[in-house]
């Protein structure tokens, strides 16, 4: 066995005996993490869905007797209140105690009647995006103006058609798996860099700046291990237990997607069933985790070199602390602006081509040459992280600095 | 066996010694033009006040450290030309008895002995050997976290010597330890010499030196203030003891 076989295997054994290894890399990942986001669904969903049931007050204003107040009324989801004035409207409004504000103008059954057009004024506040009152509202008011304008067309004898001249017929060829990309690739490249940087910052600080301050370095350093073998048997352990950690994430992805598919088929809703089986995707999965191996490699080296680098796993801790937004940015980036399409110069920057070639993948629309881009710059950046780490394993004033 | 030849390592200042502004790096030599001759089969001890370079010189002995100035070789190996053959031929003892927390005593043996390419047939007899002399043969299963210092300090000794080294290099191997731990290590240094290897350690305990040593360097701020045996340290002042002429030597 090579000198860095019995490294590897050492630090594995000492780092997987630790529960915080198992933690990290194995429950959290497995567990914590689909029962947080189920939860957020499930609650998000509940919240959506009670909206559908709620009724709205709508305080309204009118000088003059409408129909359209009268067919207001009649909607059960609409609780229409009667307000003195205009400005008690707003108050009302304002202050919360109604959705929306309805106002019809002084002259709005005169101006009907006479073939103009009448005026009303809606107010709201926009910030619950949840909220169905305002689309409730305009749509009872969209069906009185198809009525007004039926009535004024049968006045003139002309047809629907002669005032539509084209009608727009519009077809969506988005394919499920292009949802089911855009939706979840970012997202779960997201989870998969968080969880490769979990996985990987608790070993790389315990077998750098830990071992150097618990002095075992010292020791390591005076046995005839190179600095070459130290290094593989180091990084190894800490790519290791980071891709044991990806592997994990994409378990406790895939099972409770896979029971949903299996048991539940009927309760999910048919579009986020068709979501869900467009993700449950191997080639798409195989693809993803080939990326993530030299990434975690990368990472692994790049904390490692940093931890040495210091003098305690205090500074450290800090030091990586900064390191990870380096890592977490690019991946955003594609989750705020979807539509992002990779090209060259994206392909080279780590972790954002992983989030738009996970997208990519899921969608099915892959480009393999910018693929086969990002997993050999990926490889690149591997071995300038790796090269960084000799150097600072090799370098005495690093080893000892204290 | 050691040829220490002007060996000098300079460092950058600490931080709170730097110039104003903090770029004014003044360096200082932790040790300075040394030299000294261990011959094969002694055990030599090196004295001298916190700070005054004892660490510093084991380890470049040790191949750890590289020299600023000057070099040493070991059974005619150069370490600045090959820290590797060196290495291999020694066996360091840190100060702090660092070991991995969570394995066991013999796995702890285990991975020393498979780092330094020994099979399995060579090196457990030898370690059974040493387990029994230092009476640790409870505690072999049991982890690290969970053994006192001494016995930590025991099972640091065992790993030191599994691969059978030619120079053993302690650094204050008695450092921490209780009496009676202190008389098994003492003990096994004799068991050692008695061997025919050689053996260096830095210590502040010179009751050890008196009984153990044949060779004394002392050294002071960097540089040697006295080098020879046994003998000729206590003829610098036959009215005193030990102590006495070591107090005087190094507060002149
Ligand atoms: N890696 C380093 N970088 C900078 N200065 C150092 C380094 N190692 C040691 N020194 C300094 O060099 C000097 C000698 O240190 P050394 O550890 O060799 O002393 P020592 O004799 O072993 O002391 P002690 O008895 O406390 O163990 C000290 O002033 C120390 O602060
Ligand atoms: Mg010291």
């Amino acid at each position: 066995m090579s000198k860095w076989q019995v490294l590897l295997i050492k630090e594995i054994k000492h780092l997987f005996r630790d529960t915080k290894t198992i933690v990290q890399t194995v429950v959290v990942p497995t567990f914590i993490t689909p029962l947080l986001l189920g939860g957020i669904f499930y609650y998000v969903g509940s919240i959506a869905n009670e909206e559908t049931k709620k009724t709205y007050d709508v305080s309204t204003y009118s000088a003059i007797e409408s129909n359209l107040i009268t067919q207001l009324t009649e909607s059960d989801r609409l609780n229409i209140l009667s307000e003195e004035s205009i400005a008690n409207v707003i108050t009302s409004v304002t202050d919360g105690n109604s959705e929306i504000g309805l106002v019809l103008d002084e002259n709005f059954s005169e101006n009907l009647t006479t073939d103009s057009s009448a005026k009303i004024t809606i107010y709201s506040k926009n910030i619950d995006t949840f909220s169905q009152a305002k689309s409730l509202v305009t749509n009872i008011i969209d069906d009185f103006e198809d009525a007004e304008r039926d009535d004024r067309l049968a006045a003139l004898n002309l047809t629907n058609e002669y005032v539509n001249p084209i009608v727009i017929e519009e077809e969506d060829l988005t394919t499920e798996e292009e949802s089911a990309g855009s939706i979840f690739g970012a997202i779960l490249a997201l989870f998969f860099v968080m969880y490769v940087m979990s996985g990987s910052t608790y070993p790389a600080v315990d077998l750098g700046a830990g071992e150097k301050e618990r002095g075992t370095m010292e020791t390591l350093i005076s046995t005839n291990i190179s600095s070459v073998d130290i290094i593989i048997g180091k990084m190894l352990s800490v790519t290791t237990s980071a891709v044991l950690t990806a592997t994990f994430s994409m378990l406790g992805f895939a099972i409770p997607m896979v029971i949903i598919f299996l048991f539940y088929a009927d309760s999910v809703n048919e579009y986020l069933f068709s979501l869900l089986s467009a993700l449950l995707n191997p080639v798409a999965f195989l693809a993803v985790f080939i990326l993530i191996i030299p990434l975690s490699v990368f990472m692994g080296a790049f904390l490692l070199a940093i931890s040495v680098y210091a003098k305690t796993p205090k500074e450290a801790g800090l030091l990586l602390g900064n390191v990870l937004i380096i890592f977490i940015v690019p991946c955003y980036i594609p989750l705020i602006n979807p539509g992002l399409e990779l090209d060259f110069v994206g392909a080279l920057i780590p972790c954002y081509n992983l989030a738009l070639l996970t997208n990519n993948l899921i969608a099915g629309t892959v480009d393999w040459f910018l693929y086969s881009v990002s997993f050999i710059s990926t490889i690149v950046y591997c071995c300038i992280a790796i090269y960084v780490t000799y150097i600072m394993f090799d370098d005495e004033n690093v080893i000892f600095r204290s | 066996m050691i040829e220490v030849k002007n060996l000098s390592k300079k460092f950058k200042a600490p931080s709170e010694e730097k110039g104003i502004f903090g770029f004014k790096k003044k360096d200082f030599w932790a040790v300075k033009d040394l030299n000294f001759n261990i011959k094969e089969g002694s055990v030599a001890s090196i004295l001298g006040p916190n700070g005054c370079g004892k660490t510093t010189t084991l380890r470049m002995i040790a191949g750890m450290l590289t020299p600023s100035k000057g070099t040493a070789f070991i059974d005619s190996i150069d370490v600045r030309k090959d820290k590797q053959a060196v290495k291999s031929k020694i066996g360091y003892m840190t100060n702090n008895t660092s070991l991995y927390d969570r394995l066991n005593v013999l796995e702890t043996i285990k991975f020393f002995a498979e780092l330094n390419q020994i099979p399995e047939d060579i090196y457990m007899p030898r370690a059974e050997k040493l387990f029994t002399q230092l009476d640790m043969n409870k505690y072999l299963t049991k982890r690290i976290a969970d053994l006192s210092t001494g016995m930590k300090q025991k099972t640091s000794i065992v790993r030191t010597l599994i691969h059978d080294p030619d120079l053993i290099v302690l650094d204050e191997p008695t450092t921490g330890v209780d009496v009676t731990g202190q008389s098994v290590i003492i003990d096994l240094i004799r068991t050692i010499k008695d061997s025919g290897k050689t053996l260096i350690f830095s210590t502040h305990q010179l009751n050890e030196v008196r009984d153990i040593a044949d060779h004394i360097v002392v050294m002071k701020a960097g540089e040697k203030i006295f080098d020879g045996d046994n003998d000729s340290f206590q003829a610098l002042d036959s009215s005193k003891n030990f102590t006495e002429i070591f107090m005087e030597l190094v507060n002149e």
